[in-house]
C-alpha cells in the first residue's frame, strides 16, 4: 500500500466521527508528523480562500487569523503556488507579516510549513502545519508532509465530485470515498485532463473528476484511462 | 563557440539568471538544451527527487510521454540512484544489466546512454541523463563538461549562497513539480483545441514561450486560465 493509500484508509477508518474529511486529515497529520496543529484552507469557486479547518480549535484559531489579518504563509503559499517554510518564525523579520507573526508566536507557534493544494492548473487551498517548537522538518518529515499534502489534494478533488452528487445527495460517481489518484510518474493524466476539459466544456478540476468516474466505473486505473484518452480512443462529448 | 566557451557561457547565464527573476523550470529546460547543443544533439533529461521516494521529469529536450516512460520505469538510473554511481558510455544493446529498459530504449532509436547521479550531501537529489541516437564515447573531457553541467543544474537549484537552502530546495523541487503538471494539463488544451498531438502542442506552446521570453510554467498556466488563445499561441 502507498503511503498516501495509508492515510486515505486511516482517514476513512476514522469516519464514524462527526469530523469532515479534511478535519480528519489534519488530525491525522499531528499524530504522524512532528507538528502540533495542521490546518486546510479551501478555496472557493472564485479561487480566493474562503474557508479553513483545523486540526482542534486551537489549529482552527491559528488557521483563522491568516484570513482576518488578510497575510500570512497560507495566503502567501496560495499566491504564488509555492510552498512557504519558516522553521523559525521568531527570526524573521517583522515586515514579512508585521500583523501575523506577533499574534502567532502569541498563540505558541514557532514554525510553519504551508504548502499549496495544487495539481497544476487545478487549485483547491492550502496544508498548514504549524509547531510549538523551532526546527526544520528533515527529509523523512517533510516526504511524509508531501504524502498528506497529496492525500488532502485527493480528499478535496473527492469533495467536490460530492459537491456535485445527485438529488438524493448520492454520488454521482459512485465512489465512496476518496481514492488516490496516481499523478506523479503519469504525465497522460494531466495530458487527458485538459483534453477532456475542452471536449467536455468543463473547468479542469471537473474534468479530472470526470476522468476519476470514467476509470472507477470501467474498472480500470485512472493511467490507463488517460492514455485511451490521449491517444484519441476514449473521448468526452 | 568551442565548448568551452559553451559551459563558460552557461555559468554566465546562471549567475544572471540567479540575480534576476528566477523561474526555476525555465532554468532546468535552459540546462538541458545547452547540454544538448554541447554533445551534438542527445536527448538530454533531468529527473528530479520528488521527496516523496521517487524520480519525476524536471526537464527534457525531448519530453514526450516515450521518454519519460522510458526515464520512470526501472533501469539504469534506478541502479544509479541505490549505487550513487555514474554510468558512463553504456551501449544500450549489447549491456545486458536491464533487458527491459534495453527493448524499450532500442525502440525508440537509442543507442548509448550516459547517466550522473546529482547528490545533496548523501541524499539523491536527481540524475541527468544523455540518450544518443548514434554510437558515442565520452572521454574525461566529455564527462568533466557534463559533471559541471550537472553541477549548474544543481546549484540552480540549491543557490547555496543563501543560509535557507533546505526550505529552498524543497520550495523550487515542489514548484518545478506543479508547473511541469500545469504544463502537461495545457498540451492536452491545445492539443485537443488544435486538433493535434500532444508532442505538437508543446512545440506551439514551447515555441510562444521562447518567442515572448516568458517562462514556460507561466505560459502554461495562462493558456489553462483562458488568457492565451489558440489564435495567439499559433501566430504569434
Amino acid at each position: 500500500m502507498t503511503p498516501v493509500s495509508e492515510i486515505l484508509m486511516s482517514l476513512m477508518d476514522h469516519a464514524h466521527q462527526d469530523l469532515s474529511l479534511p478535519e480528519l486529515l489534519c488530525q491525522d497529520a499531528c499524530r504522524r508528523l512532528p507538528i502540533s496543529a495542521a490546518g486546510i484552507a479551501l478555496m472557493n469557486d472564485t479561487g480566493a480562500i474562503e474557508m479553513t479547518v483545523g486540526s482542534d480549535e486551537r489549529a482552527s484559531t491559528i488557521e483563522e487569523l491568516q484570513l482576518s489579518l488578510s497575510e500570512g504563509p497560507c495566503l502567501d503559499a496560495h499566491a504564488t503556488g509555492r510552498l512557504v517554510i519558516h522553521p523559525d518564525l521568531g527570526a524573521l523579520a517583522l515586515e514579512l507579516w508585521p500583523l501575523y507573526t506577533p499574534a502567532v508566536l502569541a498563540l505558541g507557534v514557532r514554525a510553519i510549513f504551508s504548502f499549496p493544494l495544487r495539481i497544476g492548473g487545478i487549485y483547491l487551498g492550502v496544508l498548514d502545519l504549524f509547531r510549538d517548537a523551532v526546527g526544520r522538518l528533515d527529509p523523512h518529515e517533510l516526504e511524509w508532509a508531501l504524502h498528506y499534502v497529496d492525500a488532502a489534494v485527493m480528499v478535496l478533488i473527492h469533495l467536490q465530485s460530492m459537491d456535485r452528487a445527485g438529488p438524493r445527495g448520492e454520488s454521482t460517481t459512485g465512489i465512496e470515498g476518496p481514492v488516490e489518484l496516481a499523478f506523479h510518474g503519469h504525465p497522460e493524466v494531466h495530458q487527458a485532463t485538459g483534453m477532456i476539459a475542452v471536449q467536455a466544456g468543463v473547468r479542469l478540476n471537473e474534468a479530472l473528476m470526470l476522468l476519476r468516474a470514467r476509470a472507477f466505473a470501467m474498472g480500470r486505473p485512472i493511467s490507463e484511462v488517460a492514455h485511451g484518452v490521449v491517444s484519441g480512443q476514449i473521448r468526452f462529448t | 563557440m568551442t565548448r568551452e566557451q559553451q559551459l563558460a557561457a552557461t555559468f554566465v547565464d546562471l549567475a544572471r539568471s540567479l540575480d534576476g527573476e528566477f523561474d526555476v523550470l525555465d532554468f532546468l529546460q535552459d540546462v538541458v538544451t545547452r547540454t544538448s547543443e554541447m554533445f551534438d544533439g542527445p536527448t538530454a533529461t533531468l529527473m528530479m527527487s520528488d521527496q516523496r521516494g521517487a524520480l519525476q521529469l524536471a526537464a527534457s529536450t525531448d519530453p514526450s510521454n516515450d521518454v519519460v516512460r522510458l526515464l520512470t520505469s526501472p533501469g539504469p538510473h534506478t541502479d544509479s540512484a541505490t549505487s550513487g554511481a555514474a554510468l558512463v558510455n553504456v551501449s544500450i544493446a549489447t549491456d545486458g544489466r536491464w533487458p527491459a529498459f534495453a527493448a524499450a530504449a532500442s525502440g525508440q532509436g537509442f543507442v548509448s546512454l550516459d547517466l550522473i547521479p546529482i547528490h545533496v550531501r548523501t541524499e539523491l537529489l536527481g540524475t541527468f541523463t544523455l540518450l544518443f541516437r548514434h554510437p558515442v564515447v565520452l572521454d574525461q573531457t566529455d564527462l568533466t563538461i557534463l559533471e559541471a553541467l550537472a553541477a549548474i543544474a544543481k546549484l540552480g537549484l540549491l543557490q547555496d549562497r543563501t543560509p535557507r537552502q533546505q526550505e529552498l530546495l524543497a520550495e523550487q523541487l515542489q514548484s518545478a513539480l506543479n508547473l511541469r503538471a500545469a504544463v502537461e494539463q495545457a498540451k492536452g488544451v491545445v492539443a485537443e483545441r488544435g486538433g493535434v498531438a500532444v508532442a505538437e502542442a508543446f512545440v506551439w506552446i514551447n515555441g510562444y514561450a521562447r518567442r515572448k521570453g516568458r517562462p514556460l510554467g507561466a505560459v502554461a498556466l495562462d493558456i489553462l486560465e483562458g488568457r492565451i488563445g489558440m489564435e495567439a499561441l499559433v501566430d504569434g
